[in-house]
């Protein structure tokens, strides 16, 4: 008899409603997470601009000669990686880490020592278990950025450069384009590039009072700056991360409901077939007698 | 009224408070800068202090605590970008002077350099906190 059949598909679709639920769950969640992210991120905007283009003034002006500045050959390399902790999130931490480790290997090709950095469960998981050097993880950061955990790995990095055990430092991380797009982007960190603040042309216009001298407000507003730009990165990661998981998270809960109504539908048309063969049964049954 | 200008604090999580001010008085990297209106465009590095604004005639003021950054002042706006600010309402006096105290007997216990900067920079930001309380709550 047909009804097994039946059986087995109740139990299919109940087990993918139960999946679906999740997902719905986790969608939700990531879309609440990604709306206060991004609001964050929105937040810090003003804070950065501004400082920014004081640093910009304080380039153009004074001569710049920090150490934070030198380029000195690079014999040993960091790579910050930033991923996320969890998973579910679609391709976006394949497609930080598959950048990350093109990036690596070409480091190490050229000769160079290289580290990685990681921010983050799945960047750390994936070089250290194919025998890459972590220097330092951060794998509590659960997708939230603050300007602590800006001021932490930002330090860090500093503190490394000016020990000279690295001599450039490198961040892989995920732009923020839109909801639907996240693109990797491996920009250098350290040493500061000059080209990186902001010209003299929206620097123009006032001329201030600089207390201390500017030289010495330079050297107080750099690792300022550099924390600020850390800060901003984990902060635009972090929104990628929430986004790329309310996307894939959306799409699965989709797929869900269309597995669900092809199942259903097959279900239906079993059970039908069923009570028809029975009917017969029945019938055929009668006119023998 | 006397003159007033615009004031914005702001840290790198938001804008922290936003307002009109007579005065505003600001603890700088070299000493205390006291700005009125009008004041000749500045930047200036600050330090963990208490700012108090005095926000009309009659003398009613705020007070916030703050963190490192600097200050810009230009066209009757006070820009003041910190780490971090609490106004005096928010302060928990409990948790402030007990951070205090905290901050104090590790800084007498440090010996390592990186150590005792960090424990000077806690208790400087204690200070600020509990200097920014209403005299009411101290």
């Amino acid at each position: 008899m047909a009804g097994a059949g039946v059986k087995l598909l109740n139990k299919r679709i109940r087990s993918v409603k139960n999946t679906q639920q999740i997902t719905k769950a986790m969608k939700m969640v990531a879309a609440s997470k990604l709306q206060r992210s991004q609001g964050r991120m929105l937040a810090a905007r003003p804070y950065s601009r501004k400082l920014a283009e004081l640093m910009g003034q304080l380039a153009a002006k004074a001569d710049i000669e920090d150490p934070l500045f030198e380029k000195r050959p690079v014999e040993r390399r960091l790579f910050v990686v930033i991923t996320s902790d969890k998973g579910l999130c679609g391709s976006y931490n394949m497609n930080v880490i598959k950048m990350a480790h093109k990036a690596v290997d070409a480091s190490i090709e050229a000769g160079v020592e290289t580290s990685v950095y990681a921010v983050g469960k799945k960047g750390a998981a994936f070089f250290r278990k194919r025998g890459y050097t972590v220097w330092q993880s951060h794998e509590d950061f659960s997708g939230e950025a603050n300007s602590d955990r800006g001021r932490t790995v930002g330090d860090n990095a500093v503190e490394s450069f000016l020990g000279r055990t690295f001599d450039e430092v490198r961040v892989v991380y995920s732009q923020f384009v839109s909801t639907m797009t996240q693109r990797p982007a491996d920009l250098p960190l350290l040493p500061i590039a000059p080209e990186d603040t902001p010209d003299e042309d929206t620097a123009a216009g006032q001329d201030y009072i600089w207390e201390p001298s500017q030289e010495e407000m330079f050297a107080v507003l750099l690792p300022l700056y550099l924390r600020n730009r850390v800060f901003m990165t984990l902060s635009e990661a972090f929104t990628s991360e929430h986004a790329a998981r309310m996307t894939s998270m959306s799409a699965a809960t989709e797929n869900a409901g269309e597995l669900i109504s092809a199942l259903t539908m097959q279900r239906n048309r079993e059970r039908q077939a069923a009570i028809t063969s029975e009917l017969l049964d029945i019938v055929g049954g009668a006119n023998a007698l | 009224m006397a003159a007033s200008f615009n004031v914005v604090i702001t840290t790198p999580d938001a804008t922290a408070w936003e307002g009109e001010a007579v005065s505003a008085t600001i603890p700088g990297l070299v000493g205390y800068l006291g700005i009125w209106a009008n004041h000749a465009p500045l930047v200036a590095a600050t330090v963990p202090g208490v700012v108090t604004l005095r926000t009309d005639d009659a003398g009613s003021e705020k007070r916030l605590a703050v963190g490192d950054g600097f200050v810009e002042v230009s066209d009757n706006v006070v820009n003041l970008m910190v780490d971090t600010c609490e106004i005096s309402s928010e302060v928990d006096a409990d948790r402030a002077r007990k951070a205090f105290e905290r901050a104090k007997e590790r800084l007498e216990s440090m010996t390592a350099d990186l150590d005792r900067e960090r424990a000077r920079l806690a208790l400087s930001r204690a200070r600020a906190r509990l200097g920014a309380l209403d005299d009411a709550r101290r």
